[in-house]
């Protein structure tokens, strides 16, 4: 008998942490005791790659986007240090490459590269604008535990969180002029937190001992404690931002 | 050279057709008979003939039965999508009253809104093939960006029925912002406001040299102007019953469009002018009656639909992350934002005053023009980054949506989840395909079925299935699932329980092939009879009106003219109507002059607004969806 989906209590693997392996930054970055795997010039042009996906100058596109994780995607390196600005003009660079719309005129098969191509970059680029999603990522990257197998969060977080809920409630219950300016002061103190957590886990994973030290298990369960307070975090800011517009 | 690619605003009350000039720039097509605009309005005239535009505008108070408006409103939906008001205002009888692809039934006839809306984008196209002097096969379509995939879908079906390879779905605001940007418009964070005639967008985007990337949109499938003209239209029913107006009179489906087309014309006025009066007059019902209506009271009467527009702005900005301090421009679109109470909402929300340079009427016919000229290998420095709207996800057991691909993810977009098994030695998993913001299936719109069968006997939890979500440019959806453990496949191009299945689209086409030729007469002629009809009934109002003012001879000129127009229609021939019509209208010119100034004299003094002096004075002010039907303009076919 056909039945509803279940979702996997514990996620198997990894997909892009099994296919990124090899993969790592290049270009203007060079992150120690890597092995780049990524190639740095225009097999066709000879011109220096910002990319692994396309060529910026001759437009060749190189049909490896299941090969690379979202950094090498990007041309970046695996660090929670991202110029926003960069990753944008990355991004454009990207998509005036392999949006669809830029094949028009060529052949059904690169239309369908395309469209394939670009689905990856959007996702790589909606992961990596997001600190969060980021972090996350590269936890999983680093293989750290995931979220559905270890729920902690940082000691005394919850018990603290018990007072933010009641204030939440409160409003909720009387949504007056007041109530709203007192709820949008709290969903900015939610994300000075939320930042704050965001900065401990960057300088965790900028210091994250070598594969095999004794020590890197404690670090990646610290970052996760971290992230699943960011979010716990992330959910009061919703529901209030929910309350406001509505 | 092929033909070039049209660019098309398929609208909920008026379509058109751009195409990008020699000058690299936009241009809204004119028909030979100079009107860039074909009202989205559809009427089967007895013996199967379909009329198309203005010809069935006109027919609507006539054979209200057998007339469609607003068909766009239809799209991709089932019965029980509709509110309670749209059933009620629309007359025709819907099949089936169950949960498929609603049905409109006329003249024994099933037709579904695909179908209808194909006969639309026929005659926008052969209007658009006679101007170009090639027939136009490809063409780019816009839809509003609230649209859900069934709907998106079924205007895809709707070109495919007509003949046409559809080379994209386009959002309407995204549409906007290509012509405006084109225009000049500066690089920043540009917000696009468009109230059509029967949906509401709101986009985000931000464009930077060339790149028009969307950042959130928001909106109301089932919100425009339409629903300005029902609210007038109800009060006036209101007042008319209080006034002692029978029933039954009310309930005549030719009075109800008597009154939405008057209501219509007061909404408009009242963008110009501080008052207007409604006449309502059908002699056939003994019905006269009529009120003033001011600006300030229509203002208050849609309000609450204006403020309905102001929750998605929010939440639009709220997704992009964005203060209103942070947009630099807000761009009208749409007929509705003609309305001054609607310009000054959006002028207080965002706390800048809206540009609106261009034609909002034309503005999302041009930037698909500019999109299609971009798909024939044109603009080659101009991108569009466009967004999916509404979150998909499928139903997992217990009822809850797990959401694979959140709303305002950029297209082509892909994602993949993990599902398995809920009991031991499951075989098969049906995946319900579902796509909203609410937590629960049941709440969501349901877009389909994936049935994944032949996974290996195993206990509950141990498969590992991988549903994978693609969303091409179109914003159109694939689904995918995969057992890892057995390679198990299927793949769907999802088929919304409300669109047509491949076979019934194909079945369309080539029904529709087969009968291209007679019906191209058939409508031509009916087109024509229509056009003669209203030409004839202005006639003998004017030849009454002018009694004894005008000579004996111009008179039985105009009689034997008359006659002959008569006999023409009586005919199968539909030259033989066009040049009688001609013939009549170079004899009568001294009678509609003459009638003219006098109209234009009562106006002025104040003792009467009819329909004439209204769409004279419509014709110079640049107010939105006129009918342009002067005096004794004639659709020349």
């Amino acid at each position: 008998m056909a039945e509803s989906p279940n979702r996997p209590a514990h996620p198997l693997d990894a997909p892009e942490a099994a296919a990124g392996g090899s993969a790592c930054g290049s270009l203007g970055h060079t992150p120690a005791a890597s092995i780049c795997a990524v190639p740095s010039r225009c097999v066709r042009c000879d011109e220096p790659l910002t990319t692994p996906l396309v060529c910026g100058s001759c437009r060749t596109v190189f049909p490896a986007a299941n090969e690379y994780d979202h950094f090498a995607r990007f041309g970046l390196p695996r660090t929670m240090e991202i110029d926003e600005r960069d990753l944008e003009r990355r991004y454009l660079m990207l998509s005036r490459g392999l949006h669809p719309d830029q094949f028009a005129v060529r052949g059904t098969e690169d239309k369908l590269l395309a469209e394939q191509l670009s689905a990856h970059v959007n996702d790589a680029f909606s992961v990596l604008k997001d600190r969060f999603r980021r972090a996350e990522y590269l936890l999983e990257l680093e293989g750290g535990p995931q979220r559905a197998q270890e729920k902690r969060t940082p000691a005394g977080f919850l018990a603290e969180m018990l007072e933010v809920n009641e204030q939440i409630e409160e409003a909720r219950g009387a949504l007056d002029d007041s109530a709203r300016k007192q709820m949008a002061s709290l969903r900015a103190e939610i994300t000075k937190r939320r930042d704050a957590f965001l900065a401990e886990v960057a300088q965790a994973f900028a210091s994250l001992p070598a594969q095999g030290d004794l020590r890197r298990p404690g670090v990646l369960l610290k970052i996760r404690e971290r992230l699943n307070a960011c979010a716990y975090l992330e959910g009061l800011s919703v529901q209030i931002r929910e309350m406001l517009v509505s | 050279m092929a033909a070039p690619v049209l660019g098309i605003d398929l609208g909920t009350t008026n379509s058109l057709a751009a195409l990008v000039g020699a000058d690299g720039k936009p241009a809204a097509l004119r028909g030979l008979d100079g009107e860039a605009i074909v009202p989205s309005v559809v009427s089967f005239a007895e013996g199967g003939a379909v009329v198309v535009g203005r010809a069935a505008r006109r027919r609507a108070a006539d054979d209200p039965m057998h007339t469609v408006f607003s068909v766009k409103r239809l799209m991709g939906k089932g019965i029980e999508d509709l509110t309670e008001v749209e059933r009620s205002h629309c007359p025709y009888e819907f099949v089936p009253a169950d949960g498929s692809q609603l049905r409109l039934k006329i003249r024994g006839r099933e037709y579904t809104p695909q179908e209808i809306s194909a006969q639309i984008l026929r005659e926008v196209v052969n209007r658009a093939s006679a101007v170009v002097g090639e027939t136009v096969t490809r063409v780019v379509i816009t839809v509003p960006a609230y649209f859900d995939e069934s709907q998106k879908q079924a205007t895809m079906a709707a070109g495919q029925i007509a003949g046409l390879q559809v080379l994209r779905i386009l959002n309407e605001p995204t549409a906007a912002s290509l012509a405006y940007g084109l225009d000049g418009l500066h690089d920043g964070v540009v917000v696009v406001y468009d109230l059509g005639g029967g949906t509401f967008d709101v986009s985000v985007l931000k464009i930077e040299s060339g790149v028009f990337r969307v950042l959130a949109t928001n909106g109301d499938a089932a919100l425009g102007g339409d629903d300005f003209d029902r609210a007038i239209a109800e009060r006036c029913a209101q007042e008319m019953r209080a006034a002692g107006v029978p029933e039954t009179a009310l309930r005549d489906p030719g009075l109800l469009q008597v009154l939405r087309a008057a209501a219509e014309r007061a909404k408009m006025e009242l963008s110009e002018k501080l008052e207007t009066e409604l006449v309502i007059s059908e002699d056939r019902l003994g019905v006269r009656w009529r009120r003033t209506l001011a600006r300030a009271e229509f203002e208050s009467i849609v309000a609450p639909l204006i403020e309905r527009t102001v929750g998605p702005c929010r939440r639009a900005l709220s997704d992009a992350e964005l203060e209103p301090e942070q947009v630099h421009a807000v761009v009208l679109v749409g007929g509705a934002t003609y309305v001054p109470a609607v310009r000054a909402r959006v002028e207080q929300l965002f706390g800048r005053k809206p540009y609106c340079e261009l034609n909002p009427m034309e503005v999302v016919a041009l930037g698909a023009a500019v999109q299609a000229k971009k798909l024939e290998g044109g603009f080659q420095n101009l991108l569009l980054l466009d967004v999916t709207p509404l979150s998909l996800g499928t139903e997992t057991y217990g009822g809850a949506v797990a959401k694979v691909i959140p709303r305002n993810t950029a297209i082509p977009a892909r994602a993949s989840e993990q599902f398995t098994t809920f009991t031991d030695n499951q075989t098969a998993i049906v995946f319900h395909i579902c796509q909203g913001e609410r937590e629960l299936a049941k709440d969501c719109r349901s877009l389909g079925k994936l049935i994944l069968r032949g996974i290996p006997g195993m206990p509950a939890g141990m498969p590992r299935v991988d549903v994978t979500f693609h969303i091409d440019s179109d914003g159109l959806l694939t689904v995918t699932a995969q057992e890892r453990r057995s390679g198990v496949k299927a793949k769907v191009e999802i088929v919304p329980k409300h669109g047509l299945s491949l076979d019934e689209i194909t079945r369309l086409v080539q029904e529709a092939a087969a009968h291209a030729k007679e019906d191209f007469v058939a409508a031509r002629l009916a087109t024509l009879r229509a056009d003669a009809e209203f030409v004839l009934r202005k006639l003998d109002a004017r030849v009454a009106d002018a009694a004894g003012r005008l000579d004996a001879e111009t008179l039985s000129e105009i009689q034997t003219a008359r006659d002959g127009v008569v006999d023409a229609m009586a005919g199968q021939s539909p030259d033989g109507i066009d040049g009688a019509l001609h013939y009549l209208e170079d004899v009568a010119r001294p009678l509609v002059e003459m009638t003219m100034n006098t109209v234009a004299q009562r106006a002025v003094s104040g003792k009467l607004l009819d329909e004439v002096t209204q769409s004279a004075e419509r014709t110079k002010a640049a107010a939105p969806a006129h009918d342009g039907s002067g005096p004794l303009s004639v659709k020349r076919g």
